[in-house]
């Protein structure tokens, strides 16, 4: 792996994965709140549901990540769905069949999971 | 619910980024704070950026982080230290654990920063064996972050060489007291010792060592990209930026939150939380854990920062946030609170070790029912004493608890004492259930629910609680589907 040895190499590469995450190709993020409260509610069966459902149905370009707590607690396990050109989707209490729904409905058809939408009632500085 | 209250800084990465994939954190700008003070700002000028910036630290006292920065860098020695104590134990607080579950680099970077502005070369965080999640991706981060080069020998070409370790906290809550976490990574008693000398003088092994929280830390390197100027821009005139609650009890819409200081707290419970669960009232806010106080209804609408929250007998605290809805009895809140206490108490100075146990005794006596008049000025005038004379920030806000329930519920207390009665109905002592004859049908689902058999009465006639042998568990208030069960 490349070492970074100046500030220059460290700008380089972030504007190079900086394109890569921020879809500005076709790429969807499909991110999954996994920190141990996520986990716990279920959110480690809702990760291997939606990879499954996109092995399953062949979709490419679509990326599934494991990421940290999103703060819903009261709403748990919750998944967020990045396309790009589009406002991203937060849902809620998501189960098993849930996901799979959400990737077919959304991903597939791309029809938001109305009934388990969350509002995202948080800016993020960038 | 009213536009975006929340301004998440702190948690910026937190379910957005793989926090197991360091070239997510950088396309995220992140490690660019980190080559930007190691490249292009002196030591002094990174220390002036946090001074100016405003930023304070989120783990209870409320310090300024550059002036704690600028202590250190002063102190002459050739082997500094940086400590991140992530031993979070408040209860019902889990802001920490979900910024290095959710972000763990965010931490690895502003360490760094901290280290080349005091001049240390080696950083230690000192986190709960609770959190085994949050370790095992910190030990992931590490690992990554000096495959790329980015900790280690010789940062982005220059002389700065930071390297940085785990230790683990055996879960003792005294430890997140920094003297006392120093204690524990050099494998002494974690107890604290008096200051001064702060740790800026004399810290781990001696040397000179700051010690910031795991929020403060993630603040870091959002100020250097962003600047002083946009961070201070935020809040209010003495806290600037945001602050990280755990929002917890009988809300609606639990979870994590983070708003910019000033914001209310009516604004946290009802537009963030939405409000109360179940239809009931708003009691209070318990702030600050063990170390805070309950806030009641009157101070709703208080901007949130460090000095408006002391004023009112409370404090900032590390960021949990109780709600309490009518149903809750702020006498038995206090006892809970001072049972929390006095188990983790060291036990090295009397006031903390004796006192608080006096005052847990005292709380027992008046929820049992066997109050007097006297033990209401003994808890205030104990409370006073042990707040002034233990030694460490563990002792001396103990006895918060009790007296800002004092303060705002005075009213509990009396009844507690003079009355005999809970007026919330939870001190079960002081509880009694009868059964209204006029309502009871005699269908006896009471009866089969009692678990020591003390209701009797025939089928279709009204039943009776033997008083002497009820234990007040409440299973045939319960049961009873004609509401024919009173509690008092």
């Amino acid at each position: 792996m490349k070492k970074i040895k100046s500030y220059d190499d460290l700008k380089k590469l972030r504007d190079q994965k900086a394109a890569e995450i921020t879809a500005t190709d076709a790429d969807i993020r499909i991110i999954v709140g996994m920190a141990t409260c996520g986990i716990a509610a279920g959110a480690g069966e809702v990760f291997d549901s939606i990879a499954g459902e996109i092995m399953k149905l062949g979709l490419e370009n679509v990326t599934v990540v494991r990421a940290g707590c999103m703060g819903a607690c009261h709403s748990e396990p919750t998944v967020e769905v990045v396309k790009p050109g589009e406002e991203s989707v937060l849902y809620g209490n998501v189960d098993s069949a849930r996901a799979k729904v959400i990737v077919n409905n959304h991903l597939v058809r791309g029809d938001v999971v109305k009934d388990l939408v969350l509002e995202k009632n948080y800016e993020t500085v960038s | 619910m009213s536009g975006k209250i929340q301004l998440r800084i702190a948690l910026r990465n937190c379910g957005v980024i793989d926090p197991e994939n360091i070239l997510e954190y950088i396309a995220r700008d992140g490690y660019m704070a980190l080559g930007k003070v190691v490249t292009e700002m002196t030591p002094e000028e990174t220390i002036n950026t946090l001074k100016e910036s405003g930023l304070r630290g989120r783990g209870g006292g409320g310090f300024p982080t550059g002036l704690k920065l600028e202590f250190a860098s002063k102190n002459k020695s050739d082997v500094k230290y940086i400590i991140c104590n992530a031993d979070e134990g408040d209860p019902g607080a889990f802001m920490d654990r979900s910024i290095l579950e959710g972000d763990p680099h965010a931490v690895l970077e502003a360490m760094a920063i901290c280290g080349y502005a005091i001049g240390a070369q080696e950083g230690f965080i000192y986190i709960r064996a609770e959190y085994p999640l949050a370790i095992e991706r910190l030990n992931i981060a590490i690992e990554q972050a000096y495959e790329r080069g980015l900790i280690g020998k010789k940062l982005f070409g220059s002389d700065f060489s930071f390297d940085i370790k785990l230790k683990y906290g055996a879960g003792a809550f005294v430890c997140g007291e920094e003297t006392a976490l120093i204690n524990s990574i050099e494998g002494l008693r974690g107890e604290p010792h008096f200051k001064p000398p702060y740790p800026a003088e004399k810290g781990l092994w001696n040397k000179p060592t700051t010690v910031n929280n795991v929020e403060t830390l993630a603040n870091i390197p959002t100020i250097i990209n962003k600047g002083a100027k946009w961070f201070s821009s935020i809040g209010t005139k003495t806290s600037k930026g945001t602050k990280v609650f755990a929002l917890a009890g009988n809300v609606k819409k639990v979870g994590l939150v983070e708003v910019p200081m000033g914001t209310t707290l009516r604004e946290i419970v009802f537009d963030i939380g939405d409000g109360i669960e179940g239809g009931k009232e708003f009691k209070a806010v318990q702030t600050g854990g063990p170390s805070g106080g309950c806030i009641p209804a009157q101070f709703l609408d208080i901007p949130i920062d460090y000095e408006s929250l002391k004023s009112i007998g409370s404090m900032m605290g590390s960021g949990g946030m109780i709600i309490m809805d009518e149903d809750t009895c702020m006498v038995d809140i206090a006892k809970y609170y001072l049972d929390f206490t006095t188990d983790e108490s060291c036990g090295k100075c009397t006031a903390c070790r004796i006192g608080n146990k006096r005052l847990f005794e005292i709380l027992e006596k008046i929820t049992n029912g066997d109050g007097e008049a006297e033990d209401l000025k003994k808890l205030k005038e104990l409370g006073d004493i042990i707040k002034d004379t233990s030694l460490c920030g563990l002792g001396q806000t103990a006895p918060n608890p009790i007296l800002s329930t004092m303060k705002y519920f005075y009213d509990e207390y009396e009844a507690h004492v003079f009355d005999k009665t809970c007026p919330a109905g939870i001190c079960s002592s002081l509880t009694k259930y009868e059964i209204d004859k006029e309502k009871c049908i005699g269908c006896t689902l009471c009866a089969k629910a009692c678990p020591v058999s003390c209701i009797s009465g025939k089928v279709r006639e009204p039943h009776e609680i033997e008083q002497d042998k009820c234990i007040k568990c409440g299973a045939c208030y319960k049961a009873c589907k004609f509401d024919a069960i009173t509690k008092s």
